[in-house]
């Protein structure tokens, strides 16, 4: 098995499945769940080995890093988009945790979605988000990066609103994918930087050294425009503050979505980001500082709020809030083995604890009846740091979460809406001056009259 | 898997399980002294009587035994004997149990069907891990032998009453006082959720979020969910409960009138009411205030020798049948 075929394989199963499902759908196909579960298990099975055999072959060849090129996409004098796959030291292990969480959220789901009635969407989008996420990791350039950015962000969206006979999940899933949306700007606007300053974003280029090096073409001022825009790009995938209000609100989808998007693989994707751009931010020493402070800030938020959460999913999100600060944090100080440990181990616990808050309460009744009442309350360290007085005051700060959502409602959403708003006015008002607002067509008066002409004529 | 738990749980109990009170029960009754002030009492316990607590879990169709090991040795043949028994009797409830479940289609002898179930209650993404009292729709007050043999496809609660032993109806008004409201009210439950699952009860149970370690509520921000969600009541008949009493109609009006609550029931339609007379077996059901006499279009029921015969590989609602195991086809 040679080793370009494998990395096909993994890549190329999920999404074989998701245009098999998609097209079949498109063309009236309507599988039964369990033709459906049968394909999906196969293929991760399928994905499972490959993977596990590309390592395999990885660890005992020494070889740090494989690349499999496809060309370019367009290429015009001399820049191009090559479409080039990558598995090295960082990205194999994420690859193969991928394809192994998402497989066993597709067992999951096979159950938990017995008779829903969308369950053949689910598994197309699972499919598709599997295949972002594999060519998100495995991306060779930053441009080929971007589109596996895209698809997950996508795929994560249309999940939150599964439930889309209801408003409240199309309402959240619009929020998030807006916050998306306007955090995906950073990193568009990073590929372009880049190709400007490095005429290239392939990492052979950008990133010469073998993962984790510091090596980079970029030097201080380029690196530290670029690495603010990339960091922007893992701001909002990440949800760190203030583009953090996004992550209690994706938890509308059913549970193994929220289970392997916002604990295990797409909140991921940020701190993937900056971690495959760890020379760039290495190499300016403001962008790793922000990312520091950002970190920092993100996990003491995510505590805080974390503390004052009602229901299960939301303090797991904020669980998993705080995590990714301290994983910023190592980023920023540029500890890259312990990040990716951390990330790993991260993405299984966290999975573990979404897929077991359904059975929350039945677990602490088991532990209530086993006990024999109620568990004695410990801790309140972190609240007993602050003086009384203060306490009520975090607390309300804690329950609106930090203010964060009002803020950027009010101050960015609303200024964009005000000036918006403004820019039609002086449209309308320049229009109105040369052209008269059209009146409706009183078609029918017309037609009749029309008739009746034509009757009294001939 | 139930984020929503007190959907599940025993709504007579308060959510809790009925275990520990059939241990004391035992434990206590199994003692001379409170036999002796029994017997001063008039309840005379037979002195090579032991009692033994049990709990059968309806999810995984577990039977547990308490105290075991303070059986006599007198009896431990007896005690062997009741276990391997109802070991088969659970499995078979099992198998019968299995037929309503779409993803138990490989489940064909009483052992698969009990590994299947107990699976069933262990996984984590099972969010159907047993049908509880869904398609309840009758409730029987009366001797058993009324309805030994009959196959009531798990839709009936049954309830023990001689109305020889109760001349002066205080047990039945006891027994409607605590069964009525407790039968009625599950009834209504399902009756409801099913009837508008996103109003009257908690809708699907995938966004469900556990709320204050007390209820759910969907996915982000939402109302608390109450009732019961569509994966608990998908296969129940929305029809109110029928109580059916062994006893006179005269009696059973005097003893529904005992209770305000029951009346309550009654009056209202929340129920229906219908009694069998233990003589002579004529039906008379409750209507417009009345008991009228019914008379039941002449159908006999069909007969099967066992109850899988008539059961085997069918998902849907079943009517009655009488099971006959000596009966040989000819």
């Amino acid at each position: 098995m040679s080793v370009s075929f494998l990395i096909c394989s993994v890549l190329l199963l999920p999404a074989a499945v998701f245009a098999l499902l998609g097209l079949g759908w498109l063309l009236g196909w309507s599988p039964r769940e369990r033709t459906i579960a049968r394909i999906t298990a196969a293929c991760y099975a399928l994905a499972g080995l490959a993977a596990g055999a590309l390592w395999a072959q990885m660890t005992f060849s020494g070889a740090h890093q494989v690349e499999v090129s496809f060309g370019n996409w367009f290429a015009f004098g001399g820049e191009g988009f090559p479409l080039i796959l990558r598995v090295d030291r960082l990205s194999m292990p994420l690859i193969a945790l991928s394809i192994v969480l998402v497989g066993l959220i597709g067992v999951f789901s096979v159950r938990y979605l017995h008779r829903e009635p969308g369950y053949l969407r689910f598994f197309t989008l699972l499919h598709l988000f599997a295949f972002g996420i594999v060519l998100l990791f495995m991306a060779g350039s930053f441009d080929l990066l971007v589109a596996g950015w895209e698809l997950v962000g996508l795929t994560s969206v249309v999940l939150i609103a599964f439930f889309h006979e209801r408003t409240e999940p199309v309402e959240n899933a619009i929020r998030v994918f807006a916050t998306y949306r306007a955090c995906d700007i950073g990193l568009l606007t990073a590929v372009v930087m880049l190709h400007h300053f490095a005429r290239s974003t392939a990492f052979s280029q950008l990133l010469p050294q073998a993962w984790p090096g510091t090596a980079t073409p970029l030097d201080s001022s380029q690196a530290t425009l670029a690495g603010f825009a990339l960091l922007l790009a893992a701001m909002g995938k990440a949800a760190q503050i203030p583009f953090s209000g996004w992550l209690p609100r994706a938890m509308e989808g059913p549970t193994p979505s929220s289970a392997i998007f916002y604990g295990a693989l797409s909140v991921h994707a940020g701190a993937y980001l900056l971690l495959r751009a760890q020379p760039i931010l290495a190499a300016s020493p403001f962008v790793s500082a922000a990312v520091i402070a950002i970190g920092v800030l993100t996990a003491i938020h995510g505590t805080m709020v974390g503390r004052a959460c009602a229901d299960a999913k939301t303090s797991l999100a904020y669980a998993s809030m705080s995590q990714l600060g301290i994983i910023f944090v190592e980023i920023g100080f540029g500890w890259s083995w312990l990040a990716l440990f951390h990330i790993c181990g991260h993405a299984v616990v966290r999975t573990l604890q979404f897929l077991r808050a359904p059975s929350m309460l039945h677990d602490y009744h088991r532990v209530h009846s086993a006990a024999g009442g109620h568990l004695t309350d410990t801790g309140g360290y972190f609240e007993m740091l602050f003086p009384a007085p203060v306490r009520p005051w975090l607390y309300r700060l804690a329950l609106d979460r930090g203010h964060h959502d009002t803020v950027l409602d009010r101050f960015v959403v609303g200024a964009l809406v005000r000036l918006a708003r403004r820019l039609m006015a002086i449209e309308s008002s320049f229009l109105n001056s040369n052209i008269s607002t059209p009146r409706p067509k009183p078609l029918p008066v017309l037609w009749a009259a029309r008739r009746t002409r034509e009757g009294i004529d001939g | 898997n139930n984020p929503h738990e007190s959907a599940h749980d025993c709504g007579a109990c308060g959510g809790r399980r009925g275990g520990p009170n059939a241990r004391l029960f035992a434990a206590m009754a199994n003692r001379p002294d409170v036999r002796a002030r029994l017997a001063e009492m008039g309840i005379a316990i037979p002195a090579d009587t032991w009692f033994v607590g049990g709990y059968h879990d309806t999810c995984s169709d577990l039977i547990e035994y308490f105290d075991d090991e303070q059986v006599p040795p007198t009896h431990l043949q007896e005690y062997e004997r009741i276990v391997n028994s109802l070991d088969q009797a659970r499995a078979w409830n099992a198998r019968e149990r299995s037929r309503r479940f779409e993803a138990a289609w490989s489940a064909e002898t009483p052992q698969q069907a009990l590994h299947h179930v107990e699976e069933r209650s262990e996984h984590l993404a099972e969010p159907r891990p047993e049908y509880g009292h869904c398609t309840n729709a009758v409730a029987i007050v009366g001797r058993r032998s009324l309805t030994r043999g009959l196959f009531l496809d798990r839709r009936a609660f049954l309830i023990s009453y001689d109305p020889n032993q109760d001349p002066e109806d205080l047990q039945l008004a006891q027994l409607l006082a605590a069964g009525g409201p407790v039968c009625a009210g599950i009834n209504l439950e399902y009756y409801f959720s099913v009837v508008d699952n996103e109003r009257y009860g908690a809708g699907t149970k995938l966004p469900h979020n556990v709320t204050g370690l007390v209820g759910v509520m969907n996915g982000h921000a939402s109302d608390l969910r109450t009732g019961l969600p569509w994966q608990m009541v998908e296969i129940h008949e929305p029809v109110r409960l029928l109580l059916v009493v062994e006893t006179t109609p005269d009696r059973a009006a005097n003893a529904v009138s005992k209770n305000a609550h029951v009346t309550e029931l009654v009056k209202n339609r929340w129920i229906r009411v219908a009694t069998i007379d233990p003589e002579s077996g004529c039906v008379h059901v409750y209507r417009d205030g009345v008991f009228e006499p019914f008379v039941p279009a002449v159908q006999p029921l069909p007969v099967v020798s066992s109850s899988a015969e008539w059961y085997q590989g069918r998902l849907e609602h079943l009517p009655m049948a009488r099971v006959s195991p000596r009966k040989m086809s000819s």
